[in-house]
This record gives C-alpha cells, sequence and structure tokens, in this order.
C-alpha cells in the first residue's frame, strides 16, 4: 500500500485488466467512500518490482499487485486494498498539494528537534505514517458499518486483517516509531495489545558521543595556553551536558502512541493541520535515531507520494498557507492540563519555539531542492513579501474643475450672448450691451485628486558582502516587497543586479512580470562591488527635468560598498550619480550600512537614504520609502 | 468536593481486586448496547436535587458507597449515570443478558469511585473514548465481559482506555519532558560559557 514508489531497474511488468473478482471488489471499494475513480491498473508482480503491493498517483489513479495478496492467503481483501489506495484520494492527503504541505509540515517538526537532519529526510516517511492512520482509522469505520454495526468483531474487518498480515515488525525489529504505529492502531481499532506490535516497545538507543581528539597542549603557543585551558573546561562542561541532554529521553512510545491516537480521532479530516502535531510527537524518534547514529526501519508498508517536485505554481501555494507558517503546537506530553493549552509556569520544549519552527529559506531549498532554486527562492521571497505588498501610487497632475458660480460680472460686446444672465440683467430695466448686461462668473472647484502608477528603476548590490539570497536576505526581501507593491500599483519595474566591474545583469527594459523581477532581484554575483555608472550615465543621459508629469524614481539596496556609486575607486565618474539625480523626481538608497560610510557622499549628491539590517527590518524600510515615492 | 485520591481510596477498599473480577466475568451485553444506554442518560438521573441515597435505594435496593461521597458533582454524576443503565432495564428493555443479574452496585460504585474523579462524566455522553471505558468498567464490575470478547481481550481494551493509567503516564512524561528541558536550559548556558572562552590566536 503506497504512492508511487521509486523505480528500480527491472522490466515493468505488465498491465492486466481487471478481472470479474477484481471488478467487483474495485466497485465494492468504491461504493464504500460513495466516489467514482477510473479503473485500477493490475499489476501483477510489481510488489517486488517496487517495493510496495500497492500506490496511488495524482490525478486520481490506484495500482496494485494482485498477486501480492493471493500469495498471502488474502486474495479477499483485495477490496480493503482497493480502498485503502482510494481513501488517499478521498481522505489523506487527498490531492497533490495536500500531500506536498503535509510533508512540509514533517520537515518543520523534524528541523526542530534535528536542527542538521536534512529537511526533506524523514519527512515523506512520516507524511506517509500519518495519511495511512487518516484512511486506515476511517476506512475501519466504514467497514465496520457496511459490515452492518457492532456485530463484526474488530479483528476480522478487512483493513485489520490486511493491518495484521501487513504491519507487525519483526521480532528483533529496534524501530521505537513503528512501534508507537502499531501500538497506535491497536488503541485505534481497539485491538488487545500485542496483535500488531511486542507488548513492550524496542529499548531506547544509545546514543553514540563524538570522539574529538583534541591538540596537545604542547602544541598551543604559550601566551595561548590559559586561554586554551579554559576553552577546553568550557567545552569539556558542555560535552557533558549535551551526554546527559542525550541520555534523556523525549519519547515514550506508550505515552506516544495514545497521544498519536488522540490526534487522529482529533484531526481525522484535516490531514495538514494534524500533520503538524503528528510530527512533533514523532519526530523526536528520527533525532533519537540521528544520535544514536541510526538504524535501519522497517520496510515502508504505508503510502507514500509521487516523487515527482512541486512546480513553481505548487511552491506558491505551498508556502503560502497559513498552516504552514503558524508555530508548530507543543508536545502534548509537555502539556500538564489538557484545558491549558500553555503551561505558563515552566519553559518545557523552549526548545521548540521561536525560530526554528519555521522553515528558512535555506531549510525550504533543501526541502523542495528537486524543484529547482530559482523556483524555490521566487516562491519564498514572495510569500515572505505579501503580508507587506501594498499598492504603491503616487497622485496624478491634478485637474481643475469648474462648475461653482460666482460673482456676476459685466458682459461687454463680443463675449459671447449665451453668457448673458438674463434675469439680473432684465431687473436693471433697460438692456444697454456692456453697460447694464451681466453675466455669471464660474469659480474652480477643488481639483480632482487621482492616483496613478510608479516607475521604480530598482538598483540591486549582489556583491559578496550582502546576504545570498539562498540564506534569507534582507536587500532582497525589501526589493521583493518594493517591487510587488509597485506592481500592484499598476505600476512597472526595472531591475538591475551589479556586484563587480563588468558584473550587472538584469532588466534591459521597465516591466511588470513578477517572475521575471523576482529573478533579477534575486541574482547573486557575489564578488567586489562597484555600481555601473557608466550604465547608470547612459540610462539618464540627456532627460529633461523630472516633473509632475514625467517621473523618475531610483532605488539602490546595498551595503557600505556603494561608495562606488559616487566614484569613490572610480573617480572618472565621480559626478554621474549627481548629474543622475538632477533628472530624477527621488533617488532613495537602501542600505545595510551600520558605520554609515555612504550617508554623508548621499546627502552631498541629493540621495535619501534609508537604513535597513534584518529580514524583519525590511517592511519597515519599505513602509519609509513608500512615503518618500508617493511625494 | 471530595479529592480524587480519597475516592480512590475508598474505592480500593470497596472493590475486592480487579484480578478475581476479572476472574470471575463471564460473556454479558454488547459494548455498544451499553454504550448506547449512557448516550440515553436522561437529564433526571444528573439532577442535583435528587438524593443519590433514595436513588440508589429504589434502582438497587440499598445503599451505595459513593452516596458518603455525594456532595461530590463528579460522583454524583457517575452513579447516576451508572443507575441509569440498571433503571433503563425497566424503562426501555432488558440487556441480553440482564445487567440486573450481576453485581450492579459495585458497578454503579466503579462508574462512581474509580472512573468518574479521572475521567469527568460530562465526557461519558460526548467523547466516545471515554463512553467506551464507562461501559466496559460498568460491565466488568457487573461481573461481564463485553459480547464478543474473552477476558484477556477485554482486560487489554480496558487498559488502554483507562483514564487513570493514562493521566499517571502522562504525568511521567510530563517530568520526563521538564527534566529534559531543564538538562536542555543547562545545555544552552554551557555553550554561552564556551562560546565567552573562545579567542582569537592572531
Amino acid at each position: 500500500m503506497s504512492a508511487e514508489p521509486e523505480q528500480r531497474a527491472q522490466p515493468a511488468p505488465e498491465t492486466v485488466p481487471l478481472s470479474d473478482e477484481a471488478r467487483a471488489a474495485w466497485e465494492r471499494a468504491l461504493a464504500l467512500w460513495r466516489v467514482r475513480l477510473d479503473d485500477p491498473r493490475m499489476h501483477p508482480g510489481a510488489a517486488a518490482r517496487h517495493g510496495a503491493p500497492a500506490w496511488f498517483r495524482f490525478p486520481p489513479s490506484v495500482t496494485v499487485d494482485p498477486h501480492y495478496l493471493a500469495e498471502r492467503g488474502l486474495a479477499d481483501e483485495l477490496w480493503s486494498m482497493f480502498a485503502h489506495e482510494i481513501g488517499h484520494h478521498v481522505l489523506a492527503p487527498s490531492t497533490r498539494i495536500d500531500a506536498l504541505k503535509i510533508d512540509h509540515q514533517m520537515a518543520r517538526a523534524i528541523t526542530t528537534v534535528s536542527p542538521r537532519r536534512d529537511a526533506g529526510d524523514g519527512a515523506r516517511r512520516l507524511g506517509n505514517l500519518w495519511s495511512d492512520l487518516l484512511v486506515n482509522t476511517r476506512l475501519a469505520q466504514l467497514q465496520r458499518a457496511e459490515a452492518g454495526g457492532s456485530s463484526t468483531p474488530t479483528r476480522d474487518l478487512g483493513i485489520v486483517r490486511l493491518g495484521r498480515a501487513l504491519y507487525p515488525a519483526p521480532a528483533d525489529s529496534a524501530d521505537r516509531l513503528w512501534w508507537v504505529y502499531c501500538r497506535a492502531y491497536e488503541l485505534l481499532w481497539q485491538l488487545p495489545q500485542g496483535t500488531l506490535c511486542a507488548p513492550e516497545p524496542p529499548a531506547r538507543p544509545v546514543a553514540r558521543p563524538v570522539a574529538q581528539r583534541p591538540v596537545p597542549m604542547s602544541e598551543i603557543p604559550e601566551e595561548h595556553r590559559e586561554k586554551e585551558r579554559l576553552l577546553r573546561e568550557a567545552r569539556a562542561e558542555r560535552e557533558r551536558v549535551a551526554a546527559e541532554l542525550a541520555g534523556a529521553t523525549a519519547t515514550n512510545p506508550p505515552v506516544d502512541a495514545a497521544l498519536v491516537a488522540d490526534a487522529v480521532r482529533t484531526f481525522g479530516t484535516d490531514p495538514v493541520s494534524g500533520a503538524a502535531l503528528f510530527g512533533v510527537i514523532a519526530a523526536p524518534y528520527l533525532a533519537e535515531q540521528d544520535a544514536a547514529g541510526g538504524w535501519p526501519l522497517e520496510p515502508p508498508v504505508g503510502c507514500g507520494v509521487d516523487d515527482r517536485p512541486a512546480t513553481a505554481a505548487e511552491l506558491g501555494r505551498l508556502l503560502a498557507d497559513q498552516r504552514l507558517r503558524a508555530d508548530l503546537p507543543r508536545h502534548p506530553g509537555t502539556v500538564r492540563d489538557s484545558n491549558d493549552s500553555v503551561d505558563p509556569d515552566d519553559g518545557i520544549d523552549g526548545e521548540n519555539k521561536g525560530a526554528g519552527q519555521h522553515l528558512t529559506l535555506a531549510r525550504t531549498l533543501q526541502l523542495y531542492r528537486d524543484s529547482g532554486k530559482d523556483a524555490v527562492v521566487a516562491a519564498w521571497y514572495r510569500t515572505e513579501a505579501s503580508a507587506w505588498v501594498r499598492p504603491y501610487t503616487r497622485p496624478a497632475p491634478s485637474i481643475p474643475t469648474g462648475g461653482i458660480p460666482g460673482p456676476l460680472e459685466l458682459w461687454e460686446v463680443g463675449d459671447a450672448l449665451g453668457d448673458i444672465d438674463w434675469p439680473v440683467t432684465m431687473r436693471s430695466g433697460a438692456v444697454i450691451p456692456g453697460v447694464t448686461t451681466r453675466r455669471r462668473s464660474e469659480l474652480d472647484d477643488e481639483p480632482l485628486v487621482r492616483e496613478t502608477s510608479l516607475e521604480l528603476d530598482l538598483y540591486i548590490d549582489s556583491s559578496g558582502s550582502m546576504t545570498h539570497p539562498h540564506r534569507g536576505s534582507p536587500a532582497v526581501l525589501a526589493g521583493t516587497i518594493l517591487a510587488l507593491s509597485i506592481l500592484r500599483g499598476g505600476g512597472r519595474v526595472r531591475v538591475t543586479s551589479f556586484s563587480g566591474t563588468g558584473e550587472v545583469a538584469g532588466m534591459p527594459r521597465f516591466g511588470r512580470d513578477p517572475e521575471e523581477i523576482i529573478a533579477a532581484i534575486s541574482l547573486f554575483f557575489g564578488r567586489s562591488t562597484s555600481f555601473p555608472l557608466d550604465l547608470y550615465a547612459a540610462r539618464y543621459a540627456n532627460l529633461p527635468q523630472a516633473d509632475d508629469e514625467t517621473q523618475r524614481h531610483v532605488v539602490v539596496l546595498s551595503d557600505d560598498g556603494l561608495v562606488s556609486m559616487f566614484g569613490v575607486g572610480n573617480e572618472p565618474y565621480s559626478g554621474v550619480a549627481r548629474a543622475v539625480r538632477a533628472v530624477l523626481t527621488t533617488g532613495t538608497l537602501v542600505l545595510m550600512d551600520p558605520r554609515r560610510q555612504v550617508a554623508q557622499l548621499a546627502e552631498r549628491d541629493g540621495y535619501d537614504v534609508v537604513y535597513l539590517q534584518t529580514m524583519a527590518d525590511a517592511p519597515a524600510a519599505c513602509a519609509a520609502l513608500v512615503a518618500t515615492l508617493h511625494g | 468536593m471530595a479529592e480524587t485520591e480519597a475516592l480512590l481510596a475508598a474505592w480500593s477498599e470497596r472493590s475486592g481486586g480487579e484480578a478475581e473480577a476479572w476472574a470471575r466475568a463471564r460473556t454479558g451485553p454488547s459494548l455498544e448496547s451499553v454504550a448506547a444506554r449512557i448516550s440515553r442518560v436522561p437529564q433526571e438521573f444528573l439532577d442535583e436535587r435528587v438524593s443519590l441515597r433514595a436513588l440508589a435505594g429504589d434502582i438497587v435496593g440499598g445503599p451505595i458507597a459513593a452516596q458518603r461521597f455525594d456532595d461530590d458533582p463528579r460522583v454524583r454524576r457517575g452513579a447516576g449515570i451508572a443507575l441509569w443503565l440498571v433503571a433503563s432495564e425497566g424503562v426501555i428493555e432488558p440487556l441480553e443478558p440482564a445487567l440486573a443479574h450481576g453485581r450492579t452496585a459495585l458497578a454503579v460504585d466503579a462508574l462512581a469511585l474509580r472512573v468518574a474523579p479521572v475521567a469527568d462524566p460530562a465526557a461519558w455522553t460526548s467523547d466516545d473514548e471515554r463512553r467506551i471505558e464507562a461501559a466496559r468498567t460498568f460491565l466488568l464490575w457487573c461481573g461481564y465481559l463485553p459480547a464478543g470478547e474473552d477476558a484477556a481481550t477485554a482486560a487489554s481494551l480496558l487498559a488502554a482506555c483507562d483514564s487513570l493509567a493514562r493521566d499517571r503516564a502522562l504525568a511521567d512524561a510530563y517530568e520526563g519532558h521538564r527534566h529534559r528541558a531543564e538538562i536542555a536550559r543547562k545545555l544552552d548556558e554551557a555553550r554561552r560559557r564556551e562560546a565567552a572562552a573562545r579567542y582569537s590566536s592572531e
């Protein structure tokens, strides 16, 4: 029972048509879930090739090896195997995007307890276990209802028979997570203890200490020996406490099995939210396994998801889901009273709180490495920026509007005849043109206030001193917020990424394609810093002064290396920044420059400066910019 | 309200031992039929104004140990639901075999003194797991095994949903996590000290 498993280098088995028995089993399984699907594919012998007797894939389809069950005397449970796979399409994960979200939740939980573990490693396995738990629990309920209710013993239900045949681990299994998984089924299905797993869980593996050979003190220079001695004492103390922590178990299989069963009952119809709780309970077992140097896990009898990487569109939907951005739940074992979600008097689980819960960009890249770095980076920055994107506009030139009646004026010969205010003119008794004739003057009303879009010329420093976009760059985030906000206001953006001499890339003209813009913003050379003054000069050469009709806005995202923009180290172009500023409406530098090295030069040439240091500063920096750009 | 420990101690004194209860249990009504009756408990059986002593006298024909604790709302509600199970055979129809042939007073005390202190009777009607726990406990102390189960299976399944055992296991787990969190804090401190002790050799 699995989603499309990995391919192995053996000839593909032939697909055989559905036999009458298999079709009856398929129809019975469909009726159980009350859905319709295309016929399943029957691949005799596929289990040996794929390592799983059945699997599902998206768009919804089911593949089964009918021989697998027949060889185990379970041919009459083909319908249960069909029903299990159909359950994956109906309940968990139900869609490919939800499958990816479940894996994402697991990766978050794993990252929290195993900071050094690959984010994707283990997430798929935990996601499979969680989806199988939900499907099999619901399936047992449906099969019981189909069998007429309570009269059928639980152990005779089809999915329970399959589980009893497929799930028990070998007697010498050391996989504690698998024990928890099987025990959770015993609790959910109300099977006597010992039906699917041994009554006692496998022993906790012993953490393997990492031995390091210190450099002999005699090789340490004389003047550093005292400091080295103190350092070694501190290190030894840290290693002693770390060993103590490794020995203090975070796992309690019997309790965790009960908590997993609770999670299944609670989140039976919300696999994505529940995945976070299951991940928090299960991930410590992977950490425990890592600390012990790993050991063979039980064969993945549960279902997986297909191995196609997430597309750019899927990544966008995935990362935008608030359930994947909220804090992970606390491990339920750390909550003393079920009525109190937070125990205020202690800091238990403090290691699970805060930054570790949110997948960093580096971790996200690791998890979706097959999707392509550019797609992941673009989706990640767009998601991070989305909360701060507002339509950035500027006031349009005002249009005076008339229409308010003003004081009376003399109507003179030569004025339009239609302008004469006859009632007022007739009040004087005689109509003498130019003497008694009057007309009503018209005053201007308040001009109409309108907003119009902006054009932003954005320069971003991608030299080695800037944070690499793959590590979470405040400049890239600020650039993304800015660019998307300009686009939201109907405007256009041109992005130029620069590093050393001749290392300039980006967009040749202003555009509105967010993918092209974010790709240009997150481009990274990683070399020296030299602002492309020649290009800057060429772009703004021979232009008239900016005015209300023609506005020009430049923003430069950089650090203290931006002194090159003012000709430092590039003296022949030292006047370019000032000359260009003269034809701009606004010129703003967004700088990561704690020592304020650029401030004086910027002020001299008329550029505004906004400072930025961390990712958290980016929204505030952009808020400051919006006021500048709006004018 | 009585202390939970006092109620459990009173039950321990009253019960006569769980091993003996399993030994004398014989096949009884189905678990689902008892659980369904729990779901249908009339409000009158939960009314605080009704005397538990009088209700027990009317239904089981004598006093019950739980009436000593009738100022405890958990005990009152637990006993009320248990008494309804016995009374329901006259109101609806007898179960097969009839509960009335078993040790009904002991079963009422089991729900009132053993289950109610650790699993709020209000949850017996709203939470499947707690309802099953109450039904299994009632059947055991009434002298029955759920229909279709042998003693080993029934004992295992009751142990799996036992709130008292679960609370104790969770308390142990909580202590384990608290202990680990303390060591984690010490490790953070040790890491800070190690970082402070680092030096530059240049």
